[in-house]
């Protein structure tokens, strides 16, 4: 009979290194981007808004809940999930093993949408994608060592900012201008949704290599921002996540 | 407070056992939805492509795993599922065609299976 190799138990959780400086922005919060109706989600990955269940039923109290949903604190009511156990990445924060983790959220059927998010690559991470609609073939910010400039696909012609810098439309130059192993502000500028089929996946592509390994936290998905919006945000998750623009 | 999810499995799934493979999930996991883990294969050993999964689980699947021994149905499990599929699937782990390992890193552990990513040139 084949068994199960086991080595020591060895956690695979990320310890503290993956909670940001600051639990809280203490300058800007996104909420306010949407208090006059404005559609998109903002997602904030700390226990009061999550849970390791799809349906909400039971909530990420400790480090290494798997987190299944994870609240909206938009007021738009856009929750991403993950109904399958294995595919949930784990809290704090939300952590990707880079294998098969997801989760997905309702997003407006057409329109030009920001997204912005802080992302910290593993260690080892190589390529990787961060955003993709409810089909692959619809996907944002394909990031690897090529020269392509097939950075993204059925998303209109969105501009790309890393730390506060624009970055070139290349996957070489995404790759480039983010760290394995510090956390890194990326903002992907009016992103046509109208071909996305109504949905967002962080973290969606499902081929290997692709699958984004390492750790994701605030996520702004807001209808295009004016520039001293997108400036607000910008320091704020900045100065949370110890990053410098 | 200490999370239930102490462990970690990786599996890697030969593509004809993907069914059987995902009854499985179904039976170990926690919801409906996991009779669809394993999608497609994305891994290769140069003969045979897997279908891979990694994830937190709590002690009573990896020693469920370890023995062999299934649990009753549990309450989630969707009208399309199906046990002897699970049993299937428990048989070609017993058998080594699907590969099991616990608390490993996963990446390190593909490659120690001898599996590398099937090769795709960019995203479509």
């Amino acid at each position: 009979m084949r068994t199960l190799l086991r080595s020591p138990l060895r956690s695979s959780l990320r310890q503290s290194l993956v909670r940001p400086l600051t639990s809280r922005s203490s300058v800007f919060d996104p909420v306010s981007l949407f208090s006059n109706g404005e559609q998109g989600a903002f997602y904030l990955p700390e226990p009061e808004n999550l849970f390791q269940d799809a349906a909400g039923t039971t909530p990420v109290t400790a480090d290494g809940d798997p987190v299944g949903l994870m609240l909206d604190k938009s007021g738009n009511g856009k929750h991403a999930t993950q109904g399958v156990s294995a595919s949930r990445p784990v809290y704090p924060g939300l952590a990707y093993d880079g294998v098969g983790g997801s989760i997905s959220a309702p997003v407006p059927a057409s329109g030009l949408f920001d997204l912005m998010v802080a992302i910290r690559p593993a260690v080892d991470e190589t390529n990787f994608i961060i955003a993709t609609g409810a089909d692959v073939s619809r996907y944002v910010f394909a990031a690897d060592g090529s020269s392509s400039t097939g950075v993204s696909n059925n998303s209109g012609s969105p501009v790309y900012v890393v730390n506060g810098v624009s970055v070139p439309r290349s996957r070489r130059a995404l790759r480039a201008a983010v760290t394995n192993g510090e956390w890194a502000l990326v903002e992907i500028q009016d992103i046509n949704v109208d071909l996305w089929g109504g949905e967002m996946t962080l973290s969606g592509y499902d081929t290997a290599g692709w699958r984004f390994h390492g750790d994701i936290g605030d996520v702004v998905f807001r209808e295009t921002m004016t520039e001293d919006e997108r400036t607000n945000v910008r320091k704020a998750l900045a100065a949370k996540y110890g990053i410098t623009l | 407070m200490k999370t239930q999810y102490s462990q970690t499995l990786t599996l890697a799934v030969p593509e004809h056992l993907i069914q059987q493979a995902n009854h499985l999930a179904c039976l170990m996991g926690e919801s409906a939805a996991d009779i669809e883990t394993f999608r497609q294969a994305t891994y290769t050993n140069g003969t045979v492509n897997y279908a891979v999964a990694h994830t937190v689980c709590k002690p009573v699947v990896t020693d469920a795993l370890s023995t062999l021994t299934l649990p009753p149905d549990p309450d989630h499990v969707p009208p399309e599922y199906d046990r002897t599929q699970a049993e299937a699937a428990v048989a070609a782990i017993q058998s080594g065609e699907i590969l099991v390992a616990a608390n490993v890193d996963p990446h390190e552990q593909f490659a120690a299976w001898g599996l590398t990513p099937i090769p795709v040139e960019e995203p479509m």
